[in-house]
């Protein structure tokens, strides 16, 4: 069984506080931690050392399968699978499935975008990890530091301490 | 002399992180008042009374509408594309005002989506009883393969782009939506003192924990739905007009037809919006997030995209004119004086004379007053479609199949319908869903101790 593994909360009601606190920690060289906060903070990502996402380049392949799907199915269904003369037209009228070219781009590129972003990049759903507090989703700011073992705790709070956390309290759990 | 840098505050009566939450959720966590009650019965009533008329049509027959040769398109297109025309404004204010960086849209994009996505599902139920036989609307409308060949659907028609179109539409404007209550839910979750509150919010929140690193992926999302859904929108209505401009009638073959669209699609929809959100925040108590400024810039919109609608409107008849085609300029003189120029009046009065009181401020901020302007634009745009398919095709080529088209009993009803259906869902959206993105509204509300720096 794996070893129980801790996080430590500090708690701030600013959002400038959070940006000092985010930036100390990663200083520090935590090797888990994240910030908590009822609505994205500006800077948060600079401060907390995190990088761009990478989320554009799915949803660019995404659209290009979007597109690719309105190609195949629109040139082969008209071209192979039913041939139909329709006013003397070509078969493959290219401008004339521009419109569906351009709808399952979008289509693709957008519900693949959100679903990767949800269950990839953000892993969610999941209802087990802890919520720190209640108010995270209100008006409270929280830096949660994870720790390998009990022992780790109180020098961690003491740096929360230090780094002027309002409240600080620990919870057993990953981060 | 007048501080012309001074910026109304996005959020009035300086409210704390929390005050957003407490205010927002009220409506969520107390008992449904009498006239929220009241007001669902009789949506409810409405709707389920333009349910059995559809019904009673499929039984009947698609001659309970008052369509006749030579108008082959009646009431149901024309609401068709009246509703699709109402969701502009929703997608418009979420995407291309954020793009923009439009701070004003936080306090109303949530309401706003959601009056997109109810307006395309009234919208969606009409296509499919015009058909006459919606059993096979699945077979004719999308392309699946079947044991007639399979036979496909025909991709080259623009009836087909529109299904695909306002399919994508819906669907996008449904993730978008959600994307944005996730966190929103979670603040819900959070405060539910009631057990089975506590489990479905947490359910629909995905489990959000208000993580950073979740935050900069979802940022990311977020700006890319609002780029992927800003050409679509302006995609839909031109794609609409297709329907109309890709066909040999005199009056709609015309090129004007994609941003004449788009256009009077903004225009109906900012005015639905106007309609809704004066009540909604009246009744649930919203004004210090939903301010006369937000009603004020809402009501400039109005006024410029009916002002773009009417230039529209003119253009035709110059260009109809200008054409030289006597089938063309025939149907646009019997629009304004033939046996339909009381729609034309009506359409011209409510879409072009109404919005000109907006011109100024202390009309723009008058409530009683944009109330009832936004109810003429409403009806107005829906003249408008009607003078657009009617005129056309009642007096066609032919003199001798000329005929007046009526709406039927069945049509006004089915009518009347959709709007239950509209306002249903629209109370319903108001109980079970956060009317404000709570989480928007924080990140544009000054922090305690910044407010001097403005």
């Amino acid at each position: 069984m794996a070893k129980p593994r801790f996080c430590v909360v500090g708690y701030y009601f600013q959002p400038g506080e959070i940006l000092v606190a985010a930036e100390k920690a990663r200083l520090r060289n935590f090797k888990n931690f994240d910030t908590f906060t009822p609505f994205p903070v500006h800077g948060i990502e600079k401060a907390q050392g995190l990088k761009r996402s990478s989320l554009p380049y799915v949803s660019f392949v995404a659209g290009c399968a979007g597109l690719m799907a309105a190609v195949g199915l629109q040139v082969w269904t008209h071209l192979y699978s039913w041939p139909m003369n329709i006013g003397g037209k070509p078969l493959a009228a290219i401008p004339a499935y521009v419109p569906i070219f351009f709808e399952l781009t979008v289509l693709f590129a957008g519900v693949t975008t959100v679903v990767v972003m949800f269950t990839h990049y953000c892993g969610l759903p999941n209802f087990s990890k802890p919520i720190f507090h209640p108010d995270i989703t209100n008006d409270r700011f929280a830096l949660a530091i994870e720790v390998d073992n009990e022992d780790q705790i109180e020098p961690v709070k003491k740096f929360l301490n230090e780094i002027h956390a309002q409240e600080v309290h620990h919870v057993e759990g990953r981060l | 002399m007048k501080n012309l840098l001074y910026e109304e505050p996005l959020v009035e009566g300086s409210k704390t992180y929390a005050d957003v939450n407490n205010d927002v959720c009220k409506p969520l966590e107390s008992f449904p008042t009498k006239l929220w009650l009241g007001a669902f019965g009789i949506a409810n009533l409405i709707m389920f009374m333009g349910f059995g008329m559809i019904g009673y049509m499929i039984y009947e027959g698609a001659g309970m509408s008052g369509i006749r040769s030579p108008v082959g398109w009646g009431m149901m297109i024309i609401t068709f594309v009246f509703w699709i025309g109402i969701g502009h404004a929703g997608t418009l204010i979420s995407a291309i005002l954020f793009l923009f960086k439009q701070k004003w849209r936080t306090g109303i994009n949530r309401s706003a989506e959601a009056m997109t996505i109810f307006a395309v599902m009234c919208a969606g139920i009409f296509p499919l009883i015009h058909t006459g036989r919606p059993w096979y609307s699945a077979y004719w409308l999308f392309p699946y393969p079947n044991q007639m060949g399979p036979l496909w659907v025909n991709f080259r028609s623009p009836l087909l782009w529109d299904v695909v179109a306002v399919s994508t539409y819906f669907t996008i404007s449904l993730v978008f939506w959600y994307t944005g209550l996730v966190p929103d839910f979670a603040s819900v979750r959070d405060r539910a003192k009631n057990f089975f509150r506590k489990k479905i919010y947490g359910l629909l929140s995905l489990g959000w924990r208000g993580s950073s690193k979740a935050w900069s992926h979802y940022e990311i999302a977020y700006m890319i739905l609002a780029g992927l859904s800003t050409p679509l929108v302006l995609s839909v209505h031109t794609i609409v007009s297709f329907d109309f401009a890709v066909s040999i009638v005199p009056g709609w073959h015309t090129t004007i037809f994609p941003p004449y669209f788009v256009a009077g699609a903004i225009f109906s929809g900012f005015a639905m919006a106007v309609t809704l959100l004066v009540v909604a925040r009246e009744v649930f108590n919203l004004k210090d997030y939903i301010t006369l400024g937000h009603l004020d810039a809402m009501n400039k919109i109005i006024l410029a995209t009916g002002m773009l609608v009417g230039l529209a409107y003119a253009t035709e008849f110059f260009v109809a004119w200008y054409s030289g085609v006597s089938y063309e300029r025939f149907i646009f003189i019997q629009r304004a004086m033939g046996p339909y120029a009381w729609s034309y009046w009506i359409m011209v009065g409510c879409n072009v004379l109404t919005p000109q009181f907006f011109w100024f401020k202390s009309l723009r901020r008058n409530i009683p007053l944009m109330f009832v302007l936004s109810l003429f634009v409403n009806v107005g745009m829906w003249f408008e479609r009607f003078v657009i398919v009617v005129t056309s095709l009642a007096t066609d080529y032919l003199p001798s199949s000329w005929n007046y088209f009526r709406l039927s009993w069945w049509d006004t009803a089915t009518l009347i319908g959709s709007f239950g259906m509209f306002f249903s869902l629209f109370l319903l959206f108001c109980r079970f869903v956060p009317t404000i993105a709570m989480a928007e509204v924080k990140a544009v509300i000054p922090t305690k101790g910044s407010e001097h720096h403005g």
